[in-house]
């Protein structure tokens, strides 16, 4: 390609990456639908804040696995964090997370949680399961103190002392059903009380129906044929395989209470959260100030561009953040980068495509910002103008040494390189290893500050290069005075 | 062009010195763990009007909660200290407090038991190995290329004494906090310390890499000349750099609020630190190191 012509390639790229970014950085611009088009694609970016900005308590739980084979732990720990995802459904925050790591643990993220202390009750509790029967009594419909009627699905049932402690096992099976075909059902096991129970409970309720309550909650209420003694009860109904799949995990959840316990406790008030927040910004934002005053004081001409370049990486950073990346996305893109940057150029705009691509397959997630973060992405502008200094101060060298502007740009450039890869290379090492091996806290730090060392190298580079190329290639403002260099001086003399 | 190199002694001088106290203190008093490391709870309550922290003494001493810190913090706020309590134990303590202080809101807790506690600490310790080896490994790599007679290892090496040099320095400097001032160390300066040695290797990267050019350039000359060369070619760049870091940090130390002040406090010092080490400790080891091997051979 012709070299004006690249040029102009890469200066109308720079101004729509900017101009995307930009748009997705602002809070209400950020949305994309192409419904209208007859994609199917449709999706808000948002920004996602840690708890400790947002407020919101992190919960660390612990197994106990005493009573527990080994070969059961891994299923008997899935069970307790499906069941306490349930409950922590009920509370009513938006994006819980429940999660387990490790062998044993089981964390709980609840943002912008008001009571945590209510929260803590009813997660510690063991899942209760209980069978009732039917009795008599009609619910009450009366209409409460402030007008409204509440049904509590428990009236009309009677407790009949068996309960989840009794279940041994529950388990998907399958049965020939009235029509011949095969039937899902949901098979339950006792143990040697549970059998005797059960026994008495079915033979006192034949055509009446049983409930079974899961934490309150009417699971299902089969009717009783005949009495059953084997202590095996099966569960009929017209379940799909997910279903009943579904409802024996929530069954042995209630058949296998795993004793946990807190070990480990962060709550944050919304208060302090959006304080930090503002306190960040405001710290953002003179910094970012300073370092662009410094760098138009000492480096002039060049120091312009270099802020306009920062700019431009605080917008593209900010706009990663809330769209997102994912591992696949940090590998291609970095990959396609140091390609463009090392063998062509056309690599850079594989880097910006296989981005794009990802954007639409749905295969980021967000990046949550949390104020190690966002320590991170400031502390990550600081080192955006490092690749700039090197630079220029390159640039000044070769100017010094009596080249001609446009060949010491190439120059310049050329050999800034090689310090430019090695520190960053050695930075993003840093990174990658805090990231493995941090605590979440530390891994918003890496994360932040990789990108930030990723996007950094693109707006120092790149951004920079093309704007430096524009303006001495029409042959205005090439005077050495603008670049910091005040006489020529001779090449060193060894 | 400033002769770097001619004041070698005097620099490793004033370094000795002051690692020495570093060392000393961390020998004597070590370091001050947060509750990260060790386990604890922390407390954070904000009162509707100030309240006096005898009052809140009384509450704990009553619930027989030992070894507890307290401490004030912004507007009416407390911030309690202790041992790991568990749940039962802190909402106790809380109700005492509102008994005998007044209402309050609690606006952070942290608690971690001792088991994580530990976890964090072999896992910090850990990053720190990692974080080393990658860049001792890295930097071998990088200069295997370089032009005889210094071999890529030694730049590693050198790269590495002037990463230790920073370490302890940070280090001391924080047991010298922790002892005078209490202040904790926790997972946040872990991760203060692996960036400034990220950065600080940054910064010896940029010099060695001229050294690197320099022995293609001016292969005849003494790697005394070629190394002083290479870090007058290269301090404007180093000190911008960090000038511009430090300006960030700067205005994160002022405006940034409480939660996060010491880890830029680390970062802070950690960066003069790093940028002081690549220029007046890296080379002149490597240096040193380089007319020890020819004087042997």
């Amino acid at each position: 390609m012709h070299p004006k012509l690249k040029l102009f390639a890469s200066l109308f790229a720079i101004f729509l990456i900017t101009a995307a970014a930009l748009w997705i950085s602002l809070p209400q611009g950020s949305k994309i639908d192409l419904r209208k088009l007859k994609i199917p694609y449709n999706q808000a970016f948002k920004v996602h804040l840690g708890l400790d900005l947002q407020g919101g308590s992190h919960l660390v739980y612990q197994a106990n696995f005493k009573d527990i084979k080994e070969s059961d732990q891994a299923d008997a720990l899935n069970s307790v964090r499906d069941t306490i995802e349930r409950r922590v459904n009920s509370f009513g925050v938006s994006e819980p997370l429940v999660q387990v790591t490790g062998n044993d643990r089981i964390i709980v993220e609840l943002p912008g949680i008001k009571d945590v202390n209510d929260a803590i009750n009813q997660i510690g509790q063991t899942p209760l399961l209980e069978f009732k029967t039917q009795n008599t009594q009609q619910p009450t419909l009366a209409p409460d103190a402030n007008g409204q009627i509440t049904i509590d699905a428990s009236q009309g049932w009677d407790y009949t002392g068996l309960s989840g402690k009794q279940l041994k096992k529950a388990s998907v099976d399958y049965q020939q059903g009235k029509a011949g075909k095969n039937q899902v059902v949901v098979r339950l096991e006792f143990n040697d009380d549970g059998k005797k129970l059960f026994s008495e409970i079915t033979s006192a309720s034949i055509g009446k129906p049983i409930a079974i309550f899961l934490d309150g909650q009417l699971l299902s209420a089969p009717t009783v044929q005949t009495a059953i003694t084997d202590g095996v009860a099966i569960i009929t109904g017209d379940f799909a395989v997910q279903q009943a799949k579904d409802l024996t995990t929530r069954l042995n959840s209630g058949a296998l209470p795993v004793p946990i316990k807190l070990i480990s406790q962060q709550n944050v008030g919304a208060t302090l959260g959006k304080e930090s927040v503002q306190k960040s910004v405001v710290a953002g934002l003179i910094g970012l100030v300073m370092i662009m005053l410094f760098m138009i004081a000492y480096y002039r001409f060049p120091g312009i561009l270099a802020t306009v370049a920062l700019l431009i990486y605080a917008l593209v950073s900010f706009a990663v953040f809330k769209i997102g990346v994912s591992f696949t996305a940090m590998l291609l893109v970095g990959l396609f980068f140091f390609l463009g940057l090392t063998v062509s150029s056309w690599f850079g705009a594989l880097a910006l495509f296989s981005y794009v691509v990802l954007i639409f397959l749905k295969g980021l997630s967000p990046v949550t910002l949390t104020l190690a973060g966002i320590a991170g992405f400031i502390l990550s502008i600081g080192m955006a103008v490092d690749a700039n200094i090197l630079i220029f101060e390159r640039l000044k060298e070769e100017i010094r040494a009596g080249k001609e502007i446009h060949k010491a740009v190439e120059d310049g450039f050329a050999r800034a390189w090689l310090s430019i890869r090695d520190s960053n290379v050695s930075s993003l090492i840093t990174t990658v290893i805090l990231y493995i091996f941090g605590t979440p806290s530390i891994k918003g730090f890496a994360l932040t500050l990789g990108i930030g060392i990723l996007i950094s190298m693109f707006t120092a580079i790149t951004v920079t290069k093309t704007f430096l190329k524009v303006f001495i290639g029409n042959n205005i403002l090439t005077h050495p005075w603008l670049f910091g260099v005040s006489k020529l001086k001779k090449p060193v003399q060894s | 062009m400033f002769n770097t190199l001619k004041y070698t002694k005097f620099w490793f001088t004033i370094s000795g010195i002051i690692l020495l106290f570093g060392i000393g203190s961390l020998a004597v008093y070590g370091l001050k763990l947060g509750i990260d490391f060790k386990g604890g709870t922390f407390v954070e309550l904000k009162f509707s009007q100030t309240v006096s922290q005898e009052n809140i003494k009384v509450a704990l001493d009553k619930q027989g909660i030992k070894n507890y810190q307290l401490q004030a913090a912004e507007n009416n706020s407390i911030i309690i200290k202790t041992e790991s309590l568990d749940k039962a134990q802190h909402d106790k303590v809380l109700k005492e407090i509102e008994n005998s202080a007044g209402k309050f809101e609690e606006t952070r807790l942290d608690s971690i038991g001792p088991v994580i506690g530990k976890e964090l600490k072999t896992n910090a310790i850990y990053q720190l190995i990692m974080v080393s080896l990658g860049i001792i490994f890295y930097i071998g790599y990088a200069f295997r290329k370089v032009a005889k007679p210094v071999t890529s290892w030694r730049f590693g090496w050198a790269a590495i004494i002037a990463l230790l040099h920073d370490l302890l320095f940070v280090l001391g400097f924080f047991s010298i906090l922790g002892h005078f001032k209490g202040v904790e160390v926790d997972s946040l300066f872990v991760t203060a310390i692996l960036t400034v040695l990220g950065f600080s290797v940054h910064d010896t990267i940029v010099v060695f890499d001229r050294v690197r050019e320099n022995l293609k350039l001016f292969p005849g000359q003494s790697i005394d000349y070629i190394v002083n060369h290479s870090i007058a070619q290269t301090i404007v760049r180093s000190l911008n750099t960090s000038l511009t870091v430090l300006f960030v940090l700067l205005s994160l130390l002022l405006f940034g609020g409480e939660t996060i002040h010491y880890f830029v406090l680390a970062l802070f010092i950690g960066i003069i630190v790093g940028t002081y080490s690549s220029i007046f400790i890296a080379s002149p080891v490597l240096v040193v190191w380089q007319k020890w091997k020819t004087r042997q051979a």
